[in-house]
């Protein structure tokens, strides 16, 4: 397997806080993988240590197979690109001139990348504009940062909430445009996220932290048979029907709920609501819908909200 | 590291306050000299004292070198200005896309102070040469005439402002990547400025007191000349210098700079950023 980024114990103490503590976690070339995890779980320190902002206290990481103890740490280093928190762009420059600067810093040759990195993220309308980065709403300065995480044509981007402060159309952008260099230039992504329903678009793989610690990773197809399907079923007499489905349906998972049963695991509706009526039983609404990401999550983590 | 001292320039060159220290230089190099001609011609003739105390600007050799004086108007103010130029990259994070990319913390550390000694003393040297060019009209350069002597003499003394300055850089850089936030770098170099200063004013005013012990007056002449912060104020102002005048001009800035930018490679090398 060509793994892009591999930590082995990784942690990492604030004072006596453990911010991170023997993280374990893998990410194969071509991932996008989503990392959630509520607030102060160490989804930014785990970003900040592997994109060497801070230094590990214990454990190690690889990136390209290139461990952070070598000193060759440093040309891996030059094929990721990364937005750590918030973009970090000069807010007394205007956006050519932020990616002129990165351009520097990069050794780069200049104007052909920068129209085309402007391009990529739909800034390019910027090109000639003075305006500083500082007036530029939050959207505009993320798709900055992703700008120039861009102009060292990185293998591996590493964006941590790169949705925030975005309006649903830039969310929209984004969201295709990270498919799109995945896709197109194999591109291997971190994406740390709240909006769970949106690393659902996107993600390949998962790593689920909390306290610090990663409890699962998991590939988004794994997580397709884990998710649960689950159907309601509401009718003017729930213990006959709950009777009823005993009886008919030995092997299904029944729960009450008000006015209903709940039914987990893939069933027959048709079956059912056929079962329901010749019982006579007056059927007033019956759905069903898969369990989400979101579920998933807060049920790993033992039901505490992000 | 190329690449980052050219960005690091496109930084300064680029920001505001950079105009402003350009501005304030220009302001001091016209209104001093002038200011010294209107005091001059106030005062008339002068009691031994008060000649004393002008005695270095009374001609503008004396005007020239003052203005690198470090407790001169641009000399306090510049390499303050500077240091917030340069702790920018810290404030807007924009040092994160400097280690992402893989360039080493020594190197930025380097690149930083290579560029702020430089853009300080291309400030202070510019700001110098503006007075020269003010005072050059009113005042003569020097009593006696310029000789071959007083052309090393000036190069000399240049050297050694350079190398005071290379230690007030290193001094803003160090501050930079060891201090938490821009008003700790703002506050700690005032404190180390006026501590310095203020040791070098008491000293000078002991060294006044009559029949003072000789040997006392040795240990506070040595202080004296290990204090960089005054030693920027001396330098200049005679005609020649002894061996032991550029053994203390040339070693104590440069042990300085050394253990200053020592320091600040290794703190930086294990400092967590945000």
């Amino acid at each position: 397997m060509d793994y892009v980024l591999q930590t082995f114990g990784l942690s990492k103490k604030y004072k006596k806080h453990l911010a991170v503590n023997n993280a374990a976690m893998t990410i194969s070339r071509g991932d996008i993988y989503g990392f959630v995890g509520e607030n102060g779980s160490g989804k930014t320190t785990i970003i900040r240590l592997i994109t060497g902002l801070i230094f590990p206290d214990d454990g190690s990481f690889e990136l390209f197979g290139i461990s952070n103890k070598s000193s060759a740490i440093k040309n891996a280093q030059r094929k990721v690109g990364a937005v750590v928190e918030s973009p970090s762009i000069y807010r007394n420059m205007s956006a050519y001139d932020n990616l002129k600067m990165q351009c520097m810093i990069l050794g780069l040759p200049q104007d052909e990348r920068i129209n085309q990195v402007l391009r990529d993220v739909g800034l390019e309308y910027m090109l000639h504009d003075k305006k500083h980065a500082g007036n530029f709403s939050l959207g505009m300065r993320q798709r900055l940062g992703i700008a120039m995480c861009l102009l060292g044509e990185p293998e591996f981007i590493i964006l941590d909430e790169p949705m925030n402060g975005l309006d649903p159309a830039g969310i929209v952008e984004i969201r295709e445009l990270i498919l799109k260099l995945n896709r197109e230039r194999n591109i291997t992504f971190l994406i740390s996220s709240h909006i769970l329903s949106e690393l659902s678009l996107i993600a390949t793989k998962y790593g689920f932290i909390s306290n610090g610690h990663i409890i699962k990773e998991i590939t988004a197809s794994q997580l397709q048979e884990q998710l649960k399907k689950t159907t309601d079923i509401t009718v003017d007499n729930p213990k006959a029907l709950e009777q009823l489905l005993t009886t008919t349906f030995p092997q299904s998972k029944l729960s009450t709920i008000p006015n209903g049963v709940r039914i987990d695991g893939d069933i027959d509706i048709n079956l059912v609501t056929s079962a329901i009526i010749n019982a006579d039983i007056r059927l007033t609404n019956i759905s069903s819908h898969d369990s989400s990401l979101e579920d998933y999550y807060l049920e790993i983590i033992g039901g505490k909200r992000v | 590291m190329i690449n980052l001292i050219k960005s690091d320039y496109k930084k300064f060159f680029h920001d505001k306050l950079f105009l402003v220290v350009c501005i304030l230089a220009f302001m001091f190099a016209v209104t001093t000299p002038l200011l010294y001609l209107v005091v001059l011609k106030l005062a008339g003739e002068m009691d031994p004292v008060t000649e004393q105390m002008l005695a270095g600007y009374t001609n503008a050799k004396g005007q020239f070198f003052g203005a690198f004086s470090f407790g001169n108007n641009l000399g306090i103010i510049a390499p303050l200005l500077i240091g917030i130029i340069l702790y920018k990259d810290f404030s807007y994070g924009t040092i994160r896309n400097k280690i992402i990319c893989g360039h080493s913390r020594t190197s930025i550390f380097l690149s930083l102070f290579i560029v702020c000694t430089t853009t300080l003393f291309g400030t202070l040297l510019a700001h110098a040469l503006l007075t020269l060019g003010v005072s050059l009209p009113f005042f003569e350069y020097q009593s006696t005439p310029f000789t071959t002597a007083d052309f090393w003499y000036l190069l000399e003394s240049l050297f050694f402002e350079f190398l005071v300055y290379l230690f007030a850089a290193a001094l803003v850089s160090w501050l930079c990547v060891t201090m938490k936030n821009l008003g700790m770098v703002i506050v700690m170099y005032i404190a180390i400025f006026f501590g310095f200063s203020t040791i070098a004013g008491v000293f000078q005013m002991v060294a006044f007191i009559p029949n003072m012990n000789k040997q006392l007056l040795d240990v506070i002449d040595f202080i004296q000349r290990i204090n960089v912060f005054n030693s920027s104020a001396t330098i200049g102002l005679g005609t020649k210098y002894e061996l032991k005048d550029i053994c203390y001009y040339v070693i104590t800035p440069l042990l300085y700079t050394s253990g200053i930018l020592l320091h600040g490679i290794w703190k930086f090398n294990r400092k967590d950023l945000k």
